[in-house]
């Protein structure tokens, strides 16, 4: 009992940690990108080609990466990356085809086989999402596609916080 | 009697050097004096027209598509085209988006194809608030494109977006950046 207790606690820091203090706060989301090509009327701004955005701590590499606001004002809306996405934080890395943080929520949403690493320990499902204001992380199976972790208890990552 | 003769010659003599030199006197004064000189300048080599405070615009079906406007223009008949000096292009967007005013040191305008190069300190302001910069622009009118090859810094509030190379198309308001895209989104909260 007390090594599955274990276990879910070990999940959670995983998970919770892979992409913790994502995009969050008032720092800038600073993107490159080889091409852009915007859209006034839709409120879109699509960046191709070897993408890579920054914000705070976290980094974000994806094929395409589409970033909307709403509004007469520049606020964002909405962030979506399509393609090889990877978010790294520190040691912890977040991989899938697909990923979508709604800032007015707060959360981020990883899809397309995501996969959650740090050192050799591994957490995968169907989505990920991520609430950032609370810290915390839901892992999602599926039909085909079941939550699976491969943890390594007393590894040199446990305890490892966000 | 012959003295007399002597006399007669003599004073019809003086009289034809006095008639000469007085139509001589006003032949100089005439050459020299009477004619004023022109007040304006030599144009150019291959100036034809040099025109102060122009005006251009570009109607279609009785709407306004541009309007080209300089301090100073230059036509060069041969080549037909038109070099600009002080120039602020203004182009009609669709009514949501309104006009988008383009100013510029320098600009040739194609009287051909209606095209417009403009160079130095190209400045780009919409009526939404979107800013852009670079140093040179062409405008394709048959395309209402704009298009540089050039780095082109945007700004809109707090945002920046910059790049080598642009397509802009002035109707719609998108446009592409093609190469070396870097971009600052900072949260803004709605107005």
């Amino acid at each position: 009992m007390r090594s599955v207790f274990c276990q879910l606690i070990l999940l959670l820091l995983l998970v919770s940690g892979a992409v913790a203090a994502p995009i969050s706060g008032n720092e800038p989301l600073k993107v490159k990108s080889d091409n852009l090509t915007a859209d006034n009327e839709k409120k879109t701004a699509t960046f191709e080609g070897k993408v890579v955005a920054h914000q705070g701590e976290l980094t974000l590499y994806t094929d395409r990466l589409v970033v909307s606001s709403a509004g007469d004002g520049n606020e964002l809306s909405k962030v979506e990356a399509f393609g090889n996405v990877r978010i790294l934080q520190g040691i912890r890395q977040a991989t899938g085809g697909h990923a979508v943080y709604d800032p007015k929520r707060g959360v981020i949403l990883l899809d397309g086989n995501p996969r959650v690493v740090v050192g050799d320990d591994v957490v995968t499902g169907k989505v990920i999402t991520y609430f950032i204001n609370e810290q915390r992380s839901i892992v999602t199976g599926g039909p085909k596609e079941r939550v699976e972790a491969v943890i390594h208890p007393g590894g040199k990552n446990v305890g490892a916080k966000p | 009697m012959n003295n007399f003769n002597n006399i007669k010659r003599f004073l019809g003599l003086v009289a034809i050097v006095a008639s000469l030199l007085v139509v001589g006197t006003i032949l100089l004064r005439m050459d020299h004096g009477m004619v004023p000189k022109l007040p304006v300048r030599k144009l150019p080599l291959q100036v034809d027209i040099s025109l102060q405070k122009f005006h251009y615009t570009e109607t279609k079906q009785g709407v306004k598509r541009w309007d080209l406007a300089a301090e100073k223009a230059e036509y060069n008949k041969k080549k037909d085209l038109t070099s600009l000096a002080t120039v602020r292009l203004t182009v009609a967007g669709a009514a949501k988006f309104g006009d988008l005013v383009i100013t510029a040191d320098r600009a040739l305008y194609h009287n051909g194809t209606r095209d417009v190069v403009l160079s130095g300190n190209v400045t780009g302001v919409s009526s939404k608030g979107l800013r852009f910069s670079a140093s040179n622009l062409s405008y394709l009118a048959s395309r209402s494109l704009l298009v540089s090859e050039e780095r082109v810094r945007f700004s809109d509030g707090g945002n920046e977006l910059e790049g080598v190379g642009m397509e802009f198309q002035t109707q719609t308001r998108r446009f592409k950046l093609k190469k070396d895209v870097s971009a600052v989104f900072r949260q803004q909260e709605a107005r």
